[in-house]
């Protein structure tokens, strides 16, 4: 990917803007998706993901090769974004629930395995609120962008085996959250 | 096993998942975890599915692409004033012109970026016509100069989807409607010699000076075909340029279903409808001053 992206990138820091357009039609799928399942679907979302690809623009003469990989950068626009609008907007997300709070597993395996197909957008987006930033952050970008362990860590500016812990702890976590309210959901719908 | 163990484990197996490997397979591979190790694999992979279920909204891709194109030629155009803050006290439209003129002349590419996104009202946009009116005048070939107004035919229509969805006033629209058209008309006059009038007014034309080309429209495909005293090349430019512009019609009309905003929306359909019909006029004029001209024959 990160070949694929390079000539693409150095034709737009020379001033091409088809170049930057097809990074953009490559990229903006990836990215409305991130905004997508932290803020939800809709005008925000889009909004946020139009806006980090303004910033990229403007920031671009200053990416470097030799630095993190593109997509990573990008990601790092994206996470700072998130953060810069949480700050003005002083969060709706409201105190963070802590993890241990008493949500019964169900007994069978197979229940659970049920229970998370019935999982959607709505759902991933009200478990991941319960979750810390870093352990959200974190899902976003490994399992909803699609990024490698390498690209995450340098996303989120922190070292490979640090990711690696933070997404056993984001997955045990979630599936502690999630599945009360995948079960309830599941119920609400019949 | 250890907490570290857990870890490195996991991300083993998120790693064979990425590269297609199933959680049956991991749990297999590694089964003293396999109880710890399923649900949490099964929230990854459906947190990914989640992922790849959410749609791109193409509309607000779209937009997007707008606004960048936007800023983009905005930067272009900050960063070429910059460079011609010296010629600042000359700065009357000739003076514009001249630059384009040298743009051209010497190969420059900064001022034609920022010029090529502009549209009427802005800046740059008395630069992006001098430029064209340059590479009229530097184009030597009757085709050549069809094929130029074609593209500039194409790019008024565009600069009228972009004034009407920033709101401007609806003369600045209609002019550059009517320099769409002439467009169109030239073009076409260019590759067969028919001079086509105000439409459609038969009796009211000049006779062309050399033999006329045979216009063909296909309401359905929006094709025309020119099919005499023309190489295949020439008729091929010629139609891939009309097709564009049909093209550049429908999408337009897309956009105007998918426009939420009654007051945008209106706006764009207005002028959409405007332009449509000019071009129809512009075509009929072709046909009505071919047939004629088949009679007097």
């Amino acid at each position: 990917m990160q070949e694929d992206i390079e000539p693409l990138v150095r034709a737009a820091q020379e001033g091409n803007l088809s170049a930057f357009g097809s990074i953009y039609e490559s990229f903006f799928p990836k990215v409305y998706r991130y905004f997508a399942a932290r803020v939800g679907h809709g005008p925000e979302a889009e909004d946020m993901a139009q806006e980090v690809f303004l910033k990229a623009m403007n920031s671009l003469d200053k990416f470097q090769f030799r630095g993190p990989p593109f997509s990573a950068w990008l990601f790092r626009i994206a996470h700072n974004l998130v953060v810069d609008r949480a700050r003005h907007t002083k969060s709706t997300s409201g105190p963070p629930v802590p993890l241990d709070e008493a949500l019964a597993l169900p007994d069978s395996q197979n229940v659970e395995e049920q229970a998370l197909q019935s999982m959607d957008v709505e759902v991933l987006r009200e478990a991941l609120e319960k979750v810390s930033d870093l352990q959200r952050q974190v899902v976003l970008l490994r399992f909803i962008a699609g990024l490698s362990l390498a690209e995450t860590a340098v996303a989120m500016n922190r070292k490979e085996n640090a990711i690696k812990a933070l997404q056993h702890s984001a997955l045990g976590a979630l599936r502690r959250i999630m599945l009360p309210i995948v079960s309830e959901s599941a119920a609400r719908q019949q | 096993m250890n907490d570290k163990n857990d870890i490195d484990v996991l991300n083993t197996c998120l790693e064979l998942l990425a590269k297609g490997s199933t959680i049956e397979a991991c749990l297999e591979r590694f089964p003293e975890a396999a109880a710890e190790l399923e649900p949490m694999l099964l929230i990854a992979s459906q947190t990914q599915r989640v992922g790849q279920s959410i749609e791109t909204p193409a509309e607000a891709q779209r937009v997007g692409l707008g606004r960048i194109t936007d800023a983009w030629s905005a930067k272009q155009a900050k960063r070429s004033s910059r460079r011609w803050r010296i010629f600042r006290p000359l700065a009357k439209s000739w003076v514009v012109a001249m630059i384009a003129v040298m743009v051209v002349v010497f190969g420059g590419w900064t001022t034609t970026t920022a010029a090529a996104g502009s549209i009427p009202g802005e800046v740059l946009y008395p630069v992006k016509k001098a430029q064209e009116r340059i590479r009229l005048v530097v184009s030597f070939s009757d085709q050549g100069k069809a094929e130029l107004h074609a593209k500039f035919a194409q790019e008024r229509t565009q600069e009228i989807e972009k004034l009407a969805s920033r709101g401007r006033s609806q003369a600045v629209m209609d002019r550059t409607a009517e320099r769409m058209a002439n467009h169109t008309r030239r073009a076409v006059v260019l590759m067969g010699g028919v001079l086509p009038t105000p439409v459609p007014a038969t009796s009211d034309f000049t006779a062309p000076t050399t033999p006329p080309i045979r216009v063909t429209l296909d309401p359905a495909s929006g094709l025309i075909t020119i099919s005499e005293n023309k190489s295949s090349r020439e008729r091929y430019v010629m139609q891939e340029r009309f097709l564009r512009q049909y093209r550049n019609f429908q999408e337009m009309q897309e956009r105007i279903s998918q426009q939420t905003q009654p007051s945008q929306r209106a706006r764009m359909e207005e002028s959409f409808h405007r332009s449509r019909e000019l071009l129809r006029r512009a075509i009929l004029a072709m046909k009505t001053l071919e047939e004629a001209e088949s009679r007097q024959r």
